[in-house]
């Protein structure tokens, strides 16, 4: 008891809600629970009790947050799109999905065991080190909601090293402002000052901060059987593919888990093969997809989940969650730009 | 909308507006802004719903381990991150009047935090700002009541080592700058 009181006397004064006062909830008791019980229900709450606009995930970690209920992210508003570009946009781009060699698209299966058959080392089995490092470039995630349904998101860049004991590290820039579509471009540029999705977004960067260890403890599954388990294998290829880009989130994959995870993603009826394409960073890869459904009589969304793999080491270069019902758009978009072993966090 | 024994929507009130400024306040100690914070609350309270059967009688050390969750599920899933732990920020210091000296020790302690590991940092912060006995921190960290106290005393006994290197300050501004 002495113990605890002398560090809250120590610590009281730096306490930054020590004086915070903590505006009411924006929701009622009663508005939670309906959020609560309605799968689908838009992460913004009831009509006319919430703000004015909102943040909200978007992409596989909404995706991930409903699937077990709902099938397909929600995360969005009914909007009405329309009117012309204005004269001084605001600056942004509007993502665009990736163009197919074959868009139509083929069975994966044959090709995914063609590629995991003739796997090479790439960086993360020549590389050396005490951490796993990683280095991201992501469009949408987080994405500012208006009330008619209209998105806001940034890109950013994201290093992050992760040591063999669990302690990471991480590191973000923000690169600029993102939009899904044309007419959410507009109508945030209509807004003098238009809200901030993230705001880490818009401030200068801080450099390499310590972040929180994961609660439970990482590890790479052991062999093929193991990994399947992790990636849920006897979900939809839909659920399978948002798992497959969770696992390079995740982890250092070596090349023995590439050929495995292709093995399985081959196995798995529902992806289909695309061919070449280029990545954002202008990188060569082949692309498959599956479909995201929401099982029968829910959501109204649909999506496509879109996987990049490097041609001859099998990495996973990108990711694109690609929104195909009721909007086409893309609402998330990572590129994985390094992935090694390293000595240094800097 | 079906209540769980006894626990529907009078109980779930009941907690909601006692311990929604708790969570608040937990949010706005490790995220940047108070609406993300606001968001963070909301969902812990749709999860505390949804589980509502695993609420215990004393709800609020649970509170703060879904907060815990929600916040590493962000960070681990989304990546695009609420950005936590913004302790050594000289600018952030308290809306209240403030010594110059006392605003240097605080910018100094926040510091100091800063520098310790995340595991030290978050028992320091449930006992010291959340007001936690060492058995409640304990139950939002998923450890034993004897681990927690270890930490905790080992997590002080760092931070008093890291203060005591400190040296003063360079650029810590005057309490009027900011007051």
């Amino acid at each position: 008891m002495k113990l605890q009181q002398q560090v809250r006397d120590l610590l009281g004064p730096a306490d930054p809600a020590r004086d915070a006062v903590v505006a009411p909830a924006p929701l009622t008791a009663h508005d939670v629970i309906l959020r609560a019980e309605d799968a689908t229900a838009t992460p913004g709450g009831p009509a006319g009790r919430n703000a004015s606009r909102r943040t909200v995930l978007v992409g596989a970690a909404a995706a991930v947050a409903v699937l077990g209920s709902a099938g397909v992210a929600q995360v969005l508003r009914n909007g009405a799109p329309t009117g012309a570009v204005p004269a001084q946009p605001l600056a942004g781009t509007v993502l665009e999905p990736v163009a197919y060699e074959v868009p139509a698209g083929v069975p994966a299966g044959p090709h995914l065991r063609a590629l995991a058959a003739r796997l090479v080392d790439g960086p993360p089995d020549e590389s050396r080190g005490y951490y796993s490092y990683q280095r991201t470039r992501s469009w949408g995630g987080f994405a500012t909601v208006s009330p008619e349904g209209y998105m806001m998101s940034f890109v950013r860049e994201t290093r992050e090293w992760v040591a063999d004991d669990g302690r990471r590290w991480q590191d973000t820039t923000p690169l600029g402002v993102e939009f899904p579509d044309a007419a959410s471009r507009e109508y945030w540029s209509a807004r003098p000052q238009s809200p901030s999705a993230d705001p880490s977004a818009t401030r200068p960067p801080e450099g390499i901060r310590e972040i929180p260890r994961d609660l439970v403890e990482r590890r790479l599954p052991a062999d093929r059987a193991e990994l399947a388990r992790w990636l849920r294998a006897d979900r939809p290829a839909g659920e399978l593919a948002m798992r497959t880009y969770q696992l390079y989130s995740s982890f250092l994959v070596p090349r023995r888990t590439r050929a495995d995870l292709l093995t399985i993603l081959a196995e798995k009826p529902g992806f289909v093969w695309h061919g070449r394409v280029v990545d954002r960073a202008g990188r060569r890869g082949v692309a498959v997809t599956a479909e995201l459904v929401p099982p029968p009589g829910q959501s109204p969304q649909r999506a496509q989940m879109l996987l990049v793999f490097h041609p001859s080491t099998g990495e996973l270069l990108a990711y694109e969650y690609l929104e195909t019902a009721p909007k086409h758009r893309v609402l998330h978009y990572l590129l994985v730009l390094d992935a090694r072993r390293t000595d240094t966090v800097s | 909308m079906k209540p769980v024994g006894e626990r529907g929507e009078d109980w779930f009130t009941s907690i909601y507006a006692t311990h929604y400024p708790d969570i608040v306040r937990y949010g706005i100690r490790r995220l940047r802004d108070a609406d993300a914070a606001a968001e963070l609350a909301q969902d812990v309270f749709v999860v505390a719903w949804r589980r509502r059967s695993e609420v215990p009688e004393r709800p609020l050390p649970w509170l703060y381990t879904v907060a815990r969750h929600t916040l590493a599920n962000r960070w681990r899933h989304g990546r695009s991150q609420p950005t936590p732990l913004p302790l050594a920020d000289a600018n952030q210091v308290p809306g209240r009047l403030v010594e110059p000296e006392a605003l240097a020790s605080i910018v100094d302690l926040r510091r100091a935090l800063r520098a310790l590991p995340e595991a030290d940092q978050e028992i320091l912060r449930l006992v010291g700002w959340e007001d936690l006995s060492v058995g409640d921190a304990a139950v939002v960290l998923g450890c034993s009541r004897s681990a927690a106290a270890v930490r905790l005393f080992r997590a002080r006994r760092r931070l008093r080592s890291v203060l005591a290197a400190s040296t003063p300050v360079p650029d810590s501004r005057p309490a009027s700058a900011h007051v």
